[in-house]
């Protein structure tokens, strides 16, 4: 899992020169403080059942609790099963084009909303452009993004960062050095979270 | 805790099997098998297509190799008579047994000594053997490179059969091949030899004689 953290990191150190050229959307796919002592990177699928519930079920409670409240910050990476899940690939370059759009967490949700409806389209283009509608993108931005293969190596490159960093499933994710495989419930997660926050304040004092 | 997930990879069961000297498929521990993310005999054949010389004739060895497969089974044959006898003669004092066993005995000095001319003449494979060491060392001099490109991001998975001859293994999604070689119980001069395409479906896959070519050991 260790070699997510550098590339993820690099990310993030690029994000403020995102008006530049190429730049990655990592940053618009983060959540919460830059200053939180404790990051999450998930790594998701947005075909898979499981992290659609991790992402409205486990999530939302974790984003009140750590992430507004400053003391995690979140990062989401895309790793589309393309072997099981035939549209998370098109549906994770959907986010990705949202995220230039800084509309990747309104998009986000409603693709897992939506999963059902889209995950078994033989093409699911037209749904795509019907939720990129509801989530108010701008359309010829969108197309220009869809079109351009710039998302889509950025998809790939996410996927290629997680599989090198050892995550072989979704929902996956590296917790400051832990790498915890599965949609890892509530309690487990906050039993995690508390710990190395509590960790990362008595290495402070 | 096992939490749940969408997870593409695959847990697959090898059974390996292999006739033993009395050609008795019986469960082969010890046997390494391996999970290649390429088929190897097709790099092998590009490779010796592109051969700048053609490959040494094997006719020779092979019916030295031939020659030898008769004795090498005989000695094996009545080494384990031998062995039997010589079990039931230390639990018995019977005199019927104990003149099956010196005939046994005899015998297996019959073939043991037949055996010891068919191994000076099977030396005659030797200079055949060594020209084809240097023809295989000319014409798979890019393997290396054609296995990097063939394999792309994936590596082998390798285990080892338990005492049962079941081996284990965890694989991404992808094409994989199983390789595998043994010994040939029945015959110093061939091996065993798998290269099984893994089935997109099932989770166990048996290497046994049916699955598996014999093959000569130049």
């Amino acid at each position: 899992m260790r070699a997510l953290a550098p590339l993820v990191a690099a990310a993030l150190a690029a994000a403020p020169l995102a008006a530049q050229a190429a730049p990655g959307t990592i940053a618009q796919r983060t959540k919460g403080s830059a200053t939180a002592p404790v990051t999450v990177y998930e790594m998701s699928d947005f075909q898979c059942p499981y992290c659609r519930r991790f992402a409205l079920e486990t999530f939302p409670a974790l984003e009140s609790e750590y992430v507004r409240a400053g003391k995690v910050r979140w990062v989401f990476v895309n790793l589309p099963l393309t072997q099981i899940h035939p549209n998370a690939a098109p549906a994770a370059i959907l986010a990705v084009c949202a995220a230039q759009q800084r509309r990747f967490w309104p998009v986000h949700d409603v693709l897992f909303r939506t999963q059902a409806t889209w995950a078994p389209l033989k093409d699911p283009a037209a749904f795509f452009r019907s939720l990129a509608d509801s989530a108010q993108l701008d359309r010829s931005a969108l197309d220009a993004c869809m079109t351009k293969g710039e998302a889509e190596a950025e998809v790939r490159a996410d996927a290629e960062g997680a599989a090198r960093a050892g995550a072989r499933g979704t929902p996956s994710f590296y917790i400051e050095g832990l790498f915890a495989p599965g949609a890892v419930p509530l309690e487990a997660f906050r039993q995690v979270l508390d710990s190395i926050g509590a960790a990362k304040a008595a290495a402070r004092k | 805790m096992l939490a749940l997930a969408c997870d593409p990879s695959r847990d697959v069961t090898v059974r390996v099997a292999l006739p033993d000297a009395a050609e008795r498929v019986l469960p082969a521990p010890g046997i390494a098998v391996v999970a290649l993310p390429y088929d190897r005999d097709s790099l092998i054949r590009r490779l010796e297509a592109a051969a700048t010389t053609p490959r040494p004739a094997t006719a020779v060895a092979d019916s030295l190799f031939a020659a030898f497969r008769t004795p090498f089974a005989s000695v094996a044959r009545v080494s384990y008579e031998v062995r039997a006898l010589e079990d039931s003669a230390r639990a018995s004092a019977d005199a019927a047994l104990a003149q099956r066993l010196a005939a046994a005995r005899a015998r297996l000095a019959a073939a043991q000594a037949a055996l010891a001319t068919a191994r000076t003449r099977l030396a005659g494979a030797d200079s055949l053997r060594a020209a084809l060491r240097r023809w295989e060392d000319i014409t798979y001099k890019g393997w290396d490179s054609l296995v990097k490109q063939a394999a792309g991001r994936y590596t082998a998975v390798t285990d080892t059969t338990d005492a049962t001859g079941v081996a284990r293994l965890h694989l991404l999604p992808g094409r994989w091949w199983l390789y595998a070689r043994s010994f040939d119980a029945a015959d110093p001069n061939r091996e065993w030899y798998w290269n099984v395409p893994l089935p997109a479906q099932g989770d166990t896959v048996v290497l046994d004689p049916s699955s598996g070519a014999r093959r000569p050991r130049y």
